[in-house]
């Protein structure tokens, strides 16, 4: 990807993690690929396979940790270390940190911002709301800012009473940011509701690799109905409705099988419904798995259930329906836009275990509407969300920015 | 006080605790009876003690609690262990070298970091130590043996229905070796056995108590309630956990509302919940109509209790629950879940209504009933009432809990029989 004079685009990813998310990583290589110099902004230096790249850059963002007095003389590392022309940010940030109050607060802010100061790139990108707010002083650095919806952060932090000052924090970031990417439409309008102008709002759908996920060659026929989901346990993932319901698909004679795949802070409570509903011989918590993993268990699988109470738009059901398996989902967020009622699956109320057990009924009962539901959803996503797309939208995304701010 | 009663040391992790409210009250009113009763604790802080200011300005109960010396950070422990040994070689010799004896027989060197994290226990030389949780019980029964002392261990509910599920053997040294346990009620008794402990295992079943002089109100009944002039109004206490299942109670609003009962839910109590009911509030459309409060102390609650209609408890899991208690002590009516003990806390039918857990709609059909009809709850209010008072006041636990700390030492050789006696006599006298 490169400008208008034919130099190439640089970017730099703010408020990530090494290594990333799967589906971060995958932008990354995109981009790359597509020509951009990018540099990640991250505490953990990335593997030895990545660095030697000549367009691929880690800046070291040091994450706000230790003794005290480690990150007091990390600080003053870091500021010893700005470069001259970085006196103009210092004093941009100054006046940001002499917003916050308390010593702490203050040298919790410089931390943060230092490894930023006199450095330039094309776009600043925020793949989350709350790295953007967490940033907010880069906004002033006179790059463009683009930053990413993806769910949770719009659907239920704002609400959170004890959150006082992150529904302003959000207007703000939306009022400052050049463009802001959105998974979903549903993300757009719930963007929307804090400030968020349609015409800076751009959806770009997540994507999977087809090539990844791909349908089994031919599937063991037994007498069992394996349903599976996978998505970090707690509370949003609605787990104990998706249990409910496989104990009501139990209790009906149904001779099932659940998959939960994913690790996460809801674990005893996963535990604890797994034995008060006597599921122990029904339900399999695989933990973590590998993307290799995920997969296997995917292609032997006759349904995909999301229990979703919130959704930006499930990667999770992209993957599964290109391996090509029916979906049950929850209307939530956006996964209508992924998910019509009847066509690649069923769509069913939120928070409601009944209308689970009667979509994987049915589909228990015909294997005929199973197989059409799968090869419909293998459709939808060879045509609407692959990999090769999305990076050609997102990489069209930062370059009209960037030009449209010169 | 008299010198020939044994003494008793209650351990807990953390004192005093607002929603632990139960052991403050225990610790205390054992104290009243006479008894040498002491707490040891993990953990205390101030703000904590400033929410039980008759409890705080109390020299002779304060002088009672004893926090242990801290294990973390490591270098200060080590630090910390020779004045913890020479403290304890001068206030309790006997009892010191016994410990460290037998303890390094057992354990071998590892006794040292045993001793430093048990010295609090060594320097008050009981006679017996109740864990009041079994959590904090598991792994610690050879302090009976080094301590020379009997053992009892509670257990609350939490400790059974969540702790170490995946560890099969969690609890097996308690099993073996804590000579009585004390369990709320029937429930978390089979919920023990399921988790090892035998059938025969010396145990007793005291339920939680309320203050039935304090938790009184003369209720009146408003009858037509259910409609915007005045909505139904529904209760809940309890922290913001999941196991709570403030959700379904929500759903079962929404269909309370849906069925043309206007109603007004409030909740009290705090937690991490909070942002998921926050989440579920909105998304059933139930902003205005659901206030989550806070929490607040037990004279406020009290008021939220007169102001009810009813107490809603929602619970998936439970021990037993005190807020239920204190709800049938202040003539409410309650529909609650069978979560745990909660069959055993109020009579289905008639203190109120027991519905299956994880149901909405369940829970929405008793509290319509109870909307509709005026009679049946002032009839379930005034039968909870006489509930409470049967059945879970103050002074019958503590004679059933002196009952208990009788039994166990009656059998010890160190005991004499004039303790025993005098031991009788203090439960007696209650």
């Amino acid at each position: 990807m490169t400008d208008k004079n034919g130099k190439s685009l640089r970017i730099v990813l703010v408020g990530i993690s090494w290594p990333p998310e799967t589906f971060i990583e995958g932008l990354i290589k995109g981009l790359i690929e597509a020509g951009s110099e990018v540099t990640v902004a991250c505490d953990e230096k990335p593997a030895a396979s990545w660095l030697p790249h000549p367009q691929f850059h880690w800046l070291h963002a040091p994450v706000w940790r230790g003794s005290m007095a480690a990150r007091l003389v990390r600080t003053a590392r870091m500021r010893t270390s700005v470069p001259s022309k970085g006196s103009n940010d210092i004093r941009r940030f100054k006046s940001h940190v002499r917003r916050t109050d308390g010593w702490r607060e203050r040298v919790q802010a410089w931390h943060l911002l230092l490894p930023f100061a006199g450095l330039r790139w094309d776009i600043i990108y925020f793949p989350w709301n709350s790295a953007a707010i967490s940033y907010l002083p880069l906004f002033e650095l006179g790059s463009p800012v683009i930053l990413s919806c993806r769910g949770s952060q719009l659907n239920i932090a704002p609400l959170d009473p004890m959150r006082s000052g992150l529904k302003e924090a959000l207007q703000e970031t939306f009022q400052k940011a050049a463009a802001v990417h959105c998974v979903s439409e549903a993300i757009m309008h719930q963007a929307a509701k804090y400030g968020l102008e349609p015409e800076k709002a751009r959806v770009i759908r997540p994507a999977v690799d087809p090539q990844f996920f791909y349908p089994p060659a031919d599937k063991l026929q037994t007498d069992q109905f394996w349903v599976t989901t996978t998505g970090t346990l707690t509370w949003p993932k609605g787990h104990e409705y998706a249990l409910q319901s496989i104990s009501n698909l139990r209790d009906r004679g149904i001779n099932v099988r659940f998959n939960i795949l994913g690790d996460g802070p809801d674990r005893q409570r996963m535990l604890y419904t797994i034995r008060d509903l006597n599921l122990e011989k029904v339900v399999r918590l695989h933990g973590l798995k590998s993307q290799e993993g995920v997969r296997e268990l995917l292609q032997k699988s006759d349904v995909f259930l999301l229990s979703s109470l919130s959704e930006g738009i499930s990667n999770a059901v992209l993957e599964a329906m290109a391996c090509g398996i029916p979906i049950v989902t929850t209307d939530c967020g956006g996964m209508t836009e992924a998910v019509t009622d009847g066509v690649e699956g069923f769509v069913v109320p939120v928070r409601n275990a009944d209308a689970i057990t009667g979509a994987l009924k049915m589909l228990w009962e015909d294997p005929q509407l199973r197989r059409r539901m799968g090869k419909a959803g293998r459709q939808r996503v060879e045509k609407s969300f692959s990999l090769v797309q999305q990076v050609d939208q997102f990489t069209s995304l930062y370059k009209q920015t960037a030009q449209a701010s010169h | 006080m008299n010198k020939n009663l044994p003494k008793i040391v209650l351990i807990v992790q953390e004192f005093p605790v607002i929603s632990e409210t139960f052991i403050v009250n225990k610790f205390r009113r054992l104290n009243d009876c006479g008894l040498d009763v002491h707490l040891l604790c993990i953990r205390s802080n101030a703000t904590s003690w400033s929410k039980f200011p008759d409890l705080a300005s109390g020299r002779e109960l304060r002088n009672r609690v004893h926090l242990s010396w801290p294990h973390r950070p490591r270098l200060l422990a080590l630090a910390l262990l020779p004045i913890a040994l020479l403290r304890a070689l001068v206030i309790t010799p006997k009892t010191t070298v016994r410990y460290l004896k037998r303890g390094y027989k057992k354990f071998g060197m590892d006794i040292f970091r045993r001793f430093y994290l048990d010295s609090g226990l060594i320097l008050l030389d009981a006679d017996a130590i109740h864990f009041e949780f079994g959590s904090i019980a598991a792994g610690r029964m050879y302090l009976g043996e080094l301590l020379d002392c009997k053992i009892v261990v509670s257990f609350r509910g939490y400790d059974l229905n969540f702790v170490a599920l995946e560890d099969a053997h969690f609890y097996r040294d308690v099993w073996e070796k804590a000579d009585i346990l004390h369990l709320l009620g029937k429930d978390l008794w089979e919920r023990a056995k399921k988790r090892g402990c035998p059938d025969f295992k010396p145990k007793v079943l005291i339920p939680p108590a309320v203050d039935t002089n304090l938790f009184k109100c003369e209720r009146e009944i408003t009858a037509g309630v259910g409609s915007l002039a005045r909505p139904f109004r529904i209760l809940s206490v309890g922290r913001l956990e999941w196991k709570k299942g403030y959700e379904y109670a929500l759903q079962a609003v929404e269909l309370l509302l849906e069925r043309g009962v206007e109603c007004e839910y409030r909740v009290v109590g705090q937690g991490d919940y909070l942002e998921a009911l926050s989440f579920a509030r909105h998304q059933l459309g139930l902003d205005g109509k659901v206030d989550f409060r806070g929490v607040r102390s037990q004279d406020e609650i009290r008021n939220e209790m007169i102001w009810a209609d009813v107490l809603l408890h929602s619970a998936i899991s439970e021990g037993f629950c005190n807020a239920v208690l204190e709800a049938q002590s202040m003539s409410l009516p309650v529909v609650c879940t069978d979560a745990g003990g909660l069959p055993e806390n109020i009579v289905h039918g008639s203190t109120g209504f027991v519905v299956p857990r994880r149901s909405a709609a369940g829970l929405a059909d008793q509290l319509e009933l109870l909307a509709c009809e005026p009679g049946l709850r002032r009839k379930m209010g005034k039968e909870g009432r006489q509930r409470a008072i049967s059945r879970f006041k103050a002074e019958d636990q503590m004679a059933q809990f002196l009952a208990m700390y009788e039994r166990l030492l009656r059998t010890d050789e160190h005991l004499s029989g004039e303790m025993a006696e005098s031991l009788l006599a203090a439960s007696q006298m209650k």
